[in-house]
């Protein structure tokens, strides 16, 4: 039995993937997306120069076949400093991102569920973060905890964090009154089998696309926070924080400006991209 | 009565409605001081028009919805003040089928999980190969068959849903079940199905049924006593055979007369009922019915009637009879 229940969920998951495979963007974008992935994962092995490795006799040199992405002002190789950059942003992204995710949608579940103080209070909170703009409360929560990688992470969590917490809630309460968990309460299901089988499940869909989304959201602003020199500090090749020196050198040497954002831009993009295709392979009005 | 299955007393489901937001909070009496007793190995039918709070008995008495006051005595035992906790275990007791097959399954659940789900609820098989087995039994005991167990309910019709619904509600082998307008939601043709099938299950079973429905031909065929319900009261209760032959409150009269006969030759007197069910906000003083009532008194619009027993088993809340023997 419990091979054909497999066999089941497979299948569904086919349907899953066939309805996906007609996304050809996000196609495209997840293929980017795992290349960028597997940078991150050896780039240290691939880049063609070491990070910190200073040449003095070439700085600031326009791209050519030694230096694909030019050098920066200390002669560094841009693009080996790129390539592991692009470990920081996705490990930043990812990790700020699943934080805020089971956060929010742990709060989600509690406010949609049992209402009450509980509802108010998690719901007035989300909508305290939700009144400043993101980069600002980043901002602000980075005063307070002040620089660092780590505290980049926190910051980014606490402000993605609000959207599960609403997403999860409202997909929370007009579940909650359909019938078939009525029917799951007349059985004499507990409030935990209630919420994590029948409830969760059917979040989860939006929950993966928000998920997607808010990846790109998050590596955008922990590139700007060390843009405004509040994230990284140097010599981390941080992508926002290359962006950032490469503002002095503007005019005679636009490569350090350009190759960096292009590649916050790609990531940011592809990762838009595949939420999209994601809603339209996930969205159950879409399926039928 | 120790063949009573469940005793409803008094029973009063309360809708707490706040007109604007600093309007006084005012009540929907959704129920309205039900008492009826269900015998062990009958159907009840309950009957009345939209809004008389038949479902709202039956959810009741699921405790699917709060109850305002009142004692619900299930094999006696009294689950209406019981906390969620207290309450688990009595659940697996008293099961319900729902009206609407299309949205009582979980769409995410293949049929399997959704009839498995009661019984692991209870833990009632220690292994996942009994489990399995009863699955398959009761899929075919509904007339399914063995491999629909592993498709989802959106493959099924809305007739195969509801068998699937009938089998997750005698999964926990219930003593009570509780049926809210189960075969309302259903194409004529296959109401007659799933009500065959139902009876069959009833006399193989041996289950006692709460039947709630407002097709009165289909309650006639199933029930074997009917209790009439208007705006939250009960106005005649009886064997369904004494019932349809000898309506006595102008209530049941009216019910039975706007039900078509399949005959077009025959024409009959009809009282027809006009005007809407009054508001269950603020219901008339009285005897509720007394604003459409033709045979409608003085003592109506002030006193409400009482229980007025017409023979053992028949009874009527109207101040017409007030000759006969009140059952109080």
């Amino acid at each position: 039995m419990s091979t054909k229940n497999e066999k089941v969920k497979s299948s569904r998951f086919q349907e899953f993937l066939k309805k996906f495979r007609k996304q050809k963007s996000a196609i495209a974008a997840l293929i980017v997306l795992l290349i960028l992935v597997f940078i991150a994962i050896f780039c240290y092995q691939i880049a063609p120069y070491g990070i910190n490795e200073f040449d003095y006799s070439s700085v600031l040199q326009k791209p050519s076949a030694a230096h694909w992405f030019g050098t920066d002002e200390f002669g560094r190789d841009l693009f080996s400093r790129i390539l592991c950059g692009t470990r920081i942003s996705l490990t930043v992204g990812l990790a700020a991102v699943t934080v805020g995710a089971i956060s929010g949608t742990v709060l989600g579940l509690i406010a949609g569920y049992y209402g009450g103080i509980a509802e108010s209070l998690i719901m007035r909170m989300c909508d305290v973060l939700f009144a400043f703009p993101g980069i600002i409360l980043a901002i602000a929560i980075i005063a307070i905890l002040g620089s660092g990688m780590t505290n980049v992470v926190i910051a980014v969590a606490v402000f993605s964090m609000p959207t599960f917490c609403r997403l999860v809630r409202s997909t929370v309460l007009a579940t909650k009154e359909s019938v078939y968990v009525q029917a799951e309460r007349s059985l004499g299901a507990s409030d935990a089998r209630i919420l994590f089988r029948h409830i969760l499940p059917a979040a989860l869909p939006n929950i993966i696309v928000q998920y997607t989304m808010s990846i790109g959201n998050s590596i955008m602003t922990a590139s700007s926070l060390s843009f405004l020199g509040m994230g990284a500090q140097a010599p981390t090749p941080e992508w926002g924080l290359i962006l950032s020196t490469g503002r002095t050198y503007m005019v005679n040497a636009v490569h350090m400006m350009l190759f960096p954002g292009l590649a916050i831009f790609i990531t940011v993009l592809c990762f838009n991209l595949l939420g999209d295709g994601l809603r339209d392979a996930l969205d159950p009005k879409l399926s039928e | 009565m120790s063949d009573d299955i469940l005793k409803i007393e008094d029973l009063k489901v309360y809708y707490p409605v706040r007109k604007g937001m600093m309007g006084k909070v005012q009540y929907v009496k959704a129920v309205d001081g039900v008492s009826l007793n269900v015998h062990k190995g009958e159907v009840l039918g309950i009957v009345g028009e939209s809004g008389c709070g038949k479902s709202t008995l039956g959810k009741a008495v699921c405790k699917l919805i709060p109850v305002t006051d009142g004692n619900i005595v299930l094999n006696d035992m009294d689950i209406a003040k019981m906390s969620e906790n207290q309450l688990r275990p009595y659940r697996k007791q008293i099961q319900m089928i729902f009206q609407d097959p299309y949205a009582s399954l979980n769409p995410r659940m293949s049929v399997h999980d959704i009839i498995a789900e009661p019984m692991e609820i209870h833990k009632m098989y220690s292994t996942k190969e009994e489990i399995d087995q009863k699955v398959t039994e009761l899929l075919r005991e509904v007339g399914l068959d063995d491999y629909h167990a592993q498709r989802y309910p959106h493959e099924f019709s809305g007739g195969q849903r509801q068998r699937i619904g009938i089998a997750r509600a005698l999964a926990t082998e219930p003593d009570l079940i509780i049926a809210d307008e189960p075969v309302s939601a259903l194409d004529v043709s296959i109401q007659s199905q799933v009500l065959n099938l139902l009876s069959k299950l009833l006399k193989e079973r041996n289950l006692t049924m709460i039947f709630i429905a407002h097709d009165l031909s289909v309650v006639e065929h199933i029930s074997n006593r009917v209790v009439v319900m208007y705006l939250g009261n009960v106005v005649e209760e009886g064997t369904s055979r004494e019932l349809y032959e000898n309506p006595l409150h102008p209530y049941t009269k009216a019910l039975l007369d706007a039900h078509p006969i399949p005959d077009p030759t025959k024409r009959k007197e009809r009282v027809l009922l006009e005007g809407t069910i009054p508001s269950a906000l603020n219901p008339p003083a009285g005897c509720k019915f007394h604003t459409r009532c033709k045979q409608c008194m003085e003592i109506c619009k002030q006193k409400a009637p009482e229980k007025y027993s017409v023979n053992a088993e028949h009874f009527v809340y109207c101040h017409l009879y007030d000759g006969m023997k009140s059952a109080e």
